[in-house]
Formats: C-alpha cells, structure tokens, sequence
C-alpha cells in the first residue's frame, strides 16, 4: 500500500517536474540521417532513421537540416550502417524493422508522405525504392546512379537529392559539369542540366588548388505555381529552371538572398545595403544592419521600389561566409506567411575568444533581435527583443543555430517559441501577440543522461498544433532520443 | 627544394642566379642610379597591375622575365615577355582567354605562349594572336574550376577522374586520380590529389593525403615507366584520432628508398595547443610504404605553428616558430639512436627573433656557398642569414649576416621567388611551372660576385612600374 502510493507520489513529481514524457529512447549506432512520417495513417509522425555502428566517440558531429537531423563522419567508411524504424505509438517509440545496409557508402534516404509512405535509399550506386505495407518496407525499383558520383568516394551528404513535386518525385544527381535530373514517378526519365555561370565558386588561384567547390541548388517556388523550381544562388547572383523544363532559364546578376517575403508566390529579393561600423568588441552588441527587400515582379525580376528600405537591429545575414555556417535570416514568426526577420548581435569579449581558442569549444552569447513584418512590409522589432541566446559553438565545425531549429510553437498560440539548451534543461521561452514574455519561460528539465544535449529541436509529432521538443544525446554507438510535450 | 642532398639542384639554383645577375646587369644599366649598387628596369608605361615571373623562356640556362598585366580596368590582358640579356626585345602578346594559366616561350627566335582556361587550351602565334588549340570540353569530362599542373616537360590536364598527361600538346595517356567528394546542403567540393615532383625525376607524390575510411590514409602514386606514368594507391594504418596535415617524403635512413614522415593534428576536442604528432613509414624498396608508421611521438609545435620539415640520414629536422607575444625561432633535431630509431626527444636549437615574420622560414638558399643551404629569417631590421653547420644544432644564432631592408625600413614581403615554398614544391616543380605565376615579391638574388641583390617592383605616384634591385 505504502510502496504503491510511494510510486504514483514519486511519477506525479516526476510528470510535475519533468513533464509528462515516455521514456527516452536508446538507438542502437549514431544517426546519419534522421527523417519523420506518419507511416500508418495514425496522424502521428514515425521516425525512419539511417544509422551508423560506430565505437569512435568525437570524430562524429550532427546538424540540424530541413526538419531532420544529418550526421556528418569526418571521411568517408566502411562501418557499418542500418536502417531503422520507430511507430510512434501510446507508450512511445516502439522499435519496427530494421534494414541492414552492410558496409557500402550510403549517400542518404529520404521519406516522402503518400497513400503508400515511400522511402528512398541511395546507396551510391543505386538507388532503392520502397513502399510501407503490412507494417514493414517492401522494395519496389531500383536505379543505377547516373555520372560520375558513383564511382568516387563520398566524405559526406546532406544533399536534398529527393524531392516530391506535382509534375512527380525527382532524382537529383550532382555531376562535374551539371545536374542529373530523374523523374522517379516517369520510369526515371532522365534530363541533364549544365550547372549555370553562378554556380562556380571556385577561382584559379594558382596550381596549388585542389579542391572545386559548385554551388548546388535549392528547390524553391519562384513564381507560385506550387511547383519548384532549381534555384542556384551565389554572390554573383541567382538562376533558377523549372524542374521539367532544362531549356528555360532565368537570371538575375547581382547580390541578395531570395524568398517570398511578402507571400504572393512571387520571390522577392532582401539585400543588406550597409552595416554600422563595428571598431571594437564592444560594439558587436549595437550593430544594425540596413535591409532592403524589392518585390518580385517576374521570374527573378524584382520592382525598383522597396517593400521595405530600414534599419533593423542586429546583423542580418546576407552572404555565405566560407569557414562558418550561417542561418538563413527570415523565419515566421507568427506564421501569417509573411517572412520575419531575425538579426543576430553577439556578446564577445577577450575572455571568450581566448577560451574558443584553447577549448575548441564554448557557449558563446548571441542577441537575437526578432522583428515581424507589417502589412505595410516594413519590420517592427518585438517588443522584448533582444533575446538572450546562448550557443555551443565548436571550433571543428563553426555553425551558427538555424533559427528554425531553436524555435517552434510549443505552447500553441500560433506564435513561434524560443528554445535554449543549457547544461541539464532547456529554457523555453514563449513569444505572443508580438512580445517576448521573458518573465514566463520555463524549463524542461533534462535527465542525467541526455544532459548538454547534441541536438534540440522543435517538432509537431502527434499533429496537434502544438510542436514537441526532440532532444537527441550521442554516445558511444548509441543515440539517446527523447521527446517531450511540454508546456509551462 | 634544395638541401644539401641535392648538390645538383643545388648547382642549378647558382647557375640561374647568375644568368639573373646577368640579365639584370645588361637589362638597363644607364638607367641606373649608381652602376654598382643600383639598378633599374623600366616596365612599359601602360602596365596597370602587373604580375612578374622569372623563367627561363629560351632554354639558355639564363632567367628571363615575362609580366601579366590583367587590370579589372584594363581592356585587354596582357603578356610581356624580356629574354636574358636582349632588353630591347620587349614583347606583347594581348590575350582574351582570362583568368588562364599562361606559359610562354621562346622558340626559334619568336616568342609563343599556350594559355589554358576551363578545359580549353589557346595558343598564341605572332601572325594570328590567340587562338583555339584544343577545346577538351567537347571530348573530355574536364574539371572545372582548376588549372592544369606542369611537371617537366608534361603537363597534366585535370579531368573528372584524374589527369590527362599531354606533351607538346599530344595527349599521351590518362593518369588517374579519382578525387574524393565532400556534398553538402550547398555546395559540392571535389578534393583532388594534385601531383607533386619528387627528388627522384620518375616519380610523383600528391599533395594532399586523403583520410581514408576511418583509421587509414590514401596516399597517390605515379611512377614514370618509358613515356607514360603508373598510378598506385596505398592505403596506410593511421591512427583513428589524428588526420594529416603536412607531410614530406625523402631518404631518412639512407636505404635508397623513400621513406614518408607525416605530421598529423589531434582530430578531436582539438585544443590550438595540442602538439602535432608525427609518424614515419619507412619506404619498402617497392615504390611504396610500410603499411604500418614505424614509429610515432608527438612533436613540439601545434597546428599553427608549423613550417618546412627537412629529412636525411641524420635525421629529421623541424623548423618553426612557438610563443605567442614574443617569436621565438625553434629547430628541433631528431637523430637516430643506437637501437635504430628515431629519438623522440630532440636536440632543440632556440633562439628568440622579436617581431619576426613567422610565414618566413627559407631553407633553399646558399649565400656563403659552401655548398649547403642556409637558413633565411626575416624580422624588421630584415632578412638574417645563418650559416648552416655540422652537428645536431644546424645553425647558431651568432653565426649569421643579416641583410638590411633597403631604401626604407619596415618589412617587406620577401621571397627567394626562384625555389619552391617550404617543402609542397620541388626542384623539379620549381622552375617552369605555373606554380610560380605570382606577383613578383621582393627578392634577393645573388649575381657572380657573391652579393646579393634585393629586387622589388615598385612604382612611383603615376609613374611606370620600376624593377628596382639594390645590391645588399
């Protein structure tokens, strides 16, 4: 009597303290790729995970990318790799089949949602279709990998080579002189596209280069007809294809990053005219950034006169940079459809730079300044804003936060939320009706295990307008998985 | 590179200093300020932004200088070329193809230049300018985005899966050098190995060496047979913590085959201070390594602070700078023991150059001419040159001249340009080669008489570009 009433005390503390979670999930390996879909029909998502056996603990390092999380191995291997599947179930994750992938390189898999959920496996050579029935995945087609990339050795992927479209699923295979493109759902119909002028990065510089590095694109809806487009973009401008049509191209020379932001289907372009001067560490903190966003008028042309032409606080990043990897710097906030604008200061000082020097790694201090877009098109800061964020940061692999990554709507009043992962919890703090409500954060707290997390991030698992927090831990060929609804 | 197991090269690089004297000497000398310690060449007034090389054009053993001017404002791009000797033969060649590698030369008393830009090889002929040789895009998967490698007489034409090898402009054969492949969200990134000359003429090492699948390296091979070259991977055990960084290959202990010493950073929770560690694979008479490093210990330096290595049957001889305010020059000795290995504790030569040009560290260079190369470091007050010696503790910090920065105090970017940077170029690679395509940085050179000369281009308000050398 006593033992039981000790137990459901001790649970209802524990759902108190820690939210009411499963238990977390142990994985087998280290993921190279972790994707979701709802695989049978219970509107909830299933996690397919691609994962690697490996004892070696540092030479591996993971990112967030596109909803999933990417592993990155420092060369190219020979361990080995599976393919798992988790039903996200009442009680949790329950382990479904397993793929043994054997030794091969694997260049990545991809889900795509459909009466029949449809993986995709490319396992350098070829590529393997399958479909899930009877609660497992059945091979469909397989495809011999076309050009050059399937005879050479692979050091990493995170390439979206998969991408479901109206006019059918396509196959993209980077070449040396341009893309392959395969129409999975047209008996892998095959069309070739030279990469464009702007996808060159490399120059000569000298005999001693080794390395070519080709822009490759991103699949984007210039013109909203709800079909994709290629679209290469580089500092010296930007080109774009449709996806069936290779003969048509269209251009654009010049600087600045391209998005809907006024959300009528036509891309527009942001660029960042100037900077304030920064002369010492303290001024990082200050700096503003002055954006410009012309409307598109036509395919990757845009109006002479600005949307928005203002100062916003912050730095707002506009341009790749080549050692540190950068976030895009628009996200919606309060999914209105209109793109909001995140600029980034930072807090540095000797010490820290010292530190990063000696460490490797340190959690470095961001402001993050949000501010929404107006019906006008201008941007109004939160109020609130700048937010306090911190950020582990390694030396091997500089990677500023994806901000979709750090925000979601854990709460469910249609404003993004902020997420910060700290040593054993992650403090969540909520945005609503356009303020930073500091005073209201929360803590998730994290058990022993999962502390100093890999990889958090925000996630609508069980489609109930409210995202989940999934926190991942790696270990010594395993992977910690957990993941929590939670609310203040 | 030359050192003292070089003697031939190292006779080569005397021979080519003095026909640069020469050249020099003849080129302008009325012009001169002071007939004995000043000379002066003028560049064509025109010349907007103009990017020098010594080479020999003509094959007389004698250096010729020929300039690229490619001006963002200039209309056309332009080649000057000034064989040894003859000033008044100053030659234009205008050329569209750009940015390209160029190469001219001198043949049969007229000048003539290839040029090759993404997969298309031009060629110039005094009466039709420039033109299409051959367009390797049309047959070819050529690479793009990198420039073709010279080695001697051959030059190696980058294509998808390694290099075409043409002589005179004849393809010979294909030498393969599959490039392993970075994807990421954005970009694609190719790393090839890019052919290296070694001491031994038939036989090539690449440059860099590639992480193979975890806890192996990939090193490339080519090993000249008659005409053409053969092609070998080795895979080699390394450890699963480290990954290359610099590496040299040479005789260490004096069996006739070429043994490989490797300087590999921590690859994980990398500290700036963690010690670079080194392996040696020792050669195993077959063109290729032991599988296994004979021996590994960490050295004294970090990832930034690194420079050349030198190897011999003495031993193995590192040359950097350590400290982080004051520059304090180290050459650390590793000589074998008793039992046959390398002593992992050197002889440590130190001595501390305040405010010393730490990319400086020159070992090519023999100013006494005592037959083996001295050391060259640069600080402020300018360029020192410390004797080499005998023993473990190859220089002294006392046994040195130091050569004044002249007209004006300050540093000066200063280069022996004629040899090969650290141990990544080779005397074969050296001369002749693309790799030396570079804006002429203030040189010293030696002439006939022993002295030694500092070159600089240098330009006054608007006037033209002025080739200015002062004798030191």
């Amino acid at each position: 009597m006593h033992r039981a009433f000790l137990r459901s005390s001790l649970v209802v503390c524990l759902a108190l303290a820690g939210g009411l979670h499963a238990d977390p999930l142990r994985l087998e390996g280290l993921p190279l790729q972790i994707e979701w879909l709802d695989l049978n029909g219970d509107q909830r998502l299933d996690l397919v995970a691609l994962m690697i056996r490996t004892q070696v603990e540092g030479t591996f390092d993971t990112s967030y990318e596109a909803g999933g999380i990417r592993g990155f191995y420092q060369e190219e291997t020979s361990k080995e790799k599976f393919l798992a599947t988790y039903l996200n179930t009442d009680n949790g994750f329950q382990a479904g089949e397993k793929i043994e992938l054997g030794k091969e390189t694997v260049l990545g898999i991809a889900v795509e949602a459909r009466a029949q959920p449809r993986l995709v496996l490319w396992r350098q050579k070829i590529l393997q279709l399958y479909h899930w029935e009877n609660a497992s995945w059945q091979k469909d087609t397989e495809q011999a990998t076309p050009g050059f990339l399937a005879e050479q050795l692979i050091a990493g992927s995170s390439f979206d080579f998969w991408h479901p479209t109206p006019r059918g699923s396509f196959w993209i295979v980077p070449d040396l002189n341009g893309l392959h493109l395969l129409n999975a759902d047209n008996n892998f119909h095959h069309d070739f596209l030279e990469y464009p002028g702007v996808s060159r990065r490399s120059r000569l510089q000298g005999g001693n280069q080794h390395h070519v590095k080709i822009a490759l694109p991103r699949f984007a809806d210039i013109n909203g007809d709800d079909v994709p487009e290629l679209l290469f973009e580089s500092e010296q401008g930007a080109a774009a294809f449709p996806i069936d049509d290779t003969a048509t191209v269209w251009t654009y020379v010049g600087d600045g990053k391209f998005a809907d932001f006024n959300n009528d289907g036509l891309i527009d372009k942001l660029e960042v005219i100037e900077e304030t001067d920064v002369d010492g560490l303290k001024d990082l903190k200050k700096v503003q950034s002055r954006v410009q966003i012309k409307p598109g008028t036509d395919h990757l042309q845009f109006g002479d006169e600005p949307i928005a032409d203002q100062w916003t606080p912050g730095w707002v990043i506009s341009q790749d940079d080549e050692g540190i990897i950068l976030p895009e710097p628009f996200i919606d906030l309060n999914h209105d459809g209109r793109l909001d604008m995140a600029g980034i200061a930072m807090r540095l000082n000797f010490w820290q730079l010292a530190k990063v020097a000696t460490l490797g790694r340190i959690r470095i201090k961001f402001l993050l300044h949000l501010s929404t877009q107006q019906e006008d098109g201008s941007f109004r800061e939160l109020s609130g804003s700048p937010f306090e964020f911190s950020w582990r940061i390694n030396i091997r692999k500089l990677r500023l936060p994806d901000f979709a990554q750090v925000t979601g709507d854990l709460d469910g009043n249609g404003w993004t939320d902020l997420m910060v992962p700290k040593k054993d919890h992650i403090a969540v703090t909520p945005i609503h009706n356009g303020a930073i409500d500091l005073a209201r954060t929360w803590k998730v707290k994290l058990p022993k295990n999962m502390h100093e997390p890999d990889q958090i991030f925000a996630r609508d698992l069980d489609n109930d307008q409210r995202d989940d927090i999934v926190v991942l831990k790696l270990g010594r060929n395993h992977t910690i998985l957990n993941t929590w609804e939670h609310q203040p | 590179m030359i050192s003292a197991n070089h003697p031939a090269a190292a006779a080569r690089m005397v021979t080519l200093l003095t026909g640069l004297f020469l050249v020099l000497l003849t080129a302008q000398p009325a012009a001169a300020v002071d007939a004995v310690s000043e000379r002066t060449i003028t560049l064509q007034a025109e010349i907007l932004d103009p990017h020098a090389t010594w080479q020999d054009l003509d094959g007389d053993g004698q250096l010729d200088l020929w300039v690229v001017d490619h001006h963002r404002r200039a209309e056309k791009n332009r080649l000057w070329a000034m064989l040894a000797g003859q000033p008044d033969r100053l030659h234009e060649l205008r050329f569209e193809p750009f940015p390209a590698q160029i190469f001219p030369r001198w043949i049969d008393g007229r000048l003539t230049a290839a040029a090759y830009h993404h997969g298309v090889l031009w060629s110039y002929q005094r009466e039709n300018g420039w033109q299409v040789g051959h367009d390797f895009n049309q047959t070819d998967m050529v690479r793009p985005g990198i420039g073709l490698v010279a080695l001697g007489g051959d030059w190696l034409l980058p294509t998808g899966n390694g290099y075409l090898v043409l002589n005179n402009g004849c393809v010979r054969h294909e030498l393969e050098a599959p490039p392993t492949v970075d994807i990421s969200q954005k970009t694609m990134t190719l790393t090839y190995p890019v052919p290296q000359a070694t001491a031994d003429a038939d036989r090539l090492t690449a440059r860099p060496i590639a992480l193979a699948q975890s806890g192996e390296i990939r090193t490339w091979n080519a090993v000249k047979a008659g005409t053409s070259w053969r092609t070998d991977h080795q895979h080699l055990l390394f450890p699963n913590d480290l990954k290359p960084m610099r590496h040299k290959v040479g005789d260490l202990n004096g069996d006739g085959a070429v043994d490989l010493v490797i300087l590999a950073m921590p690859s994980k929770k990398m500290s700036l201070f963690g010690e670079l560690s080194i392996l040696i694979y020792l050669g195993d008479g077959e063109g290729g390594w032991e599988r296994n490093a004979s021996q590994q210990f960490k050295s004294k330096q970090n990832f930034w602070q690194t420079g050349p290595i030198e190897m011999d049957r003495d031993g193995l001889r590192l040359y950097y700078y350590k400290g982080i305010l004051r520059s304090i020059f180290r050459a650390d000795t590793y000589r074998w023991n008793e039992a046959g290995y390398i002593e992992p504790k050197p002889v440590v030569t130190r001595f501390t150059l305040p405010d010393a040009d730490r990319s400086f560290i020159k070992l090519d260079y023999d100013l006494n001419k005592d037959g083996r190369p001295d050391l060259l470091l640069q600080d402020e007050e300018g360029v020192h040159v410390f004797f080499r010696q005998s023993g473990a503790k190859p220089f002294n910090k006392d046994q040195r001249r130091t050569l004044a920065n002249q007209p004006s105090r300050g540093r000066v970017d200063v280069g022996v340009t004629i040899e090969a940077e650290f141990e990544e170029r080779s005397a074969a690679g050296g001369l002749g080669s693309p790799l030396s395509i570079t804006r002429l940085k203030p040189a010293y050179m030696g002439d006939s008489a022993g002295d030694l000369w500092l070159w600089r281009l240098q330009r006054s308000e608007q006037g033209p570009w002025l080739l200015k050398g002062y004798r030191q």
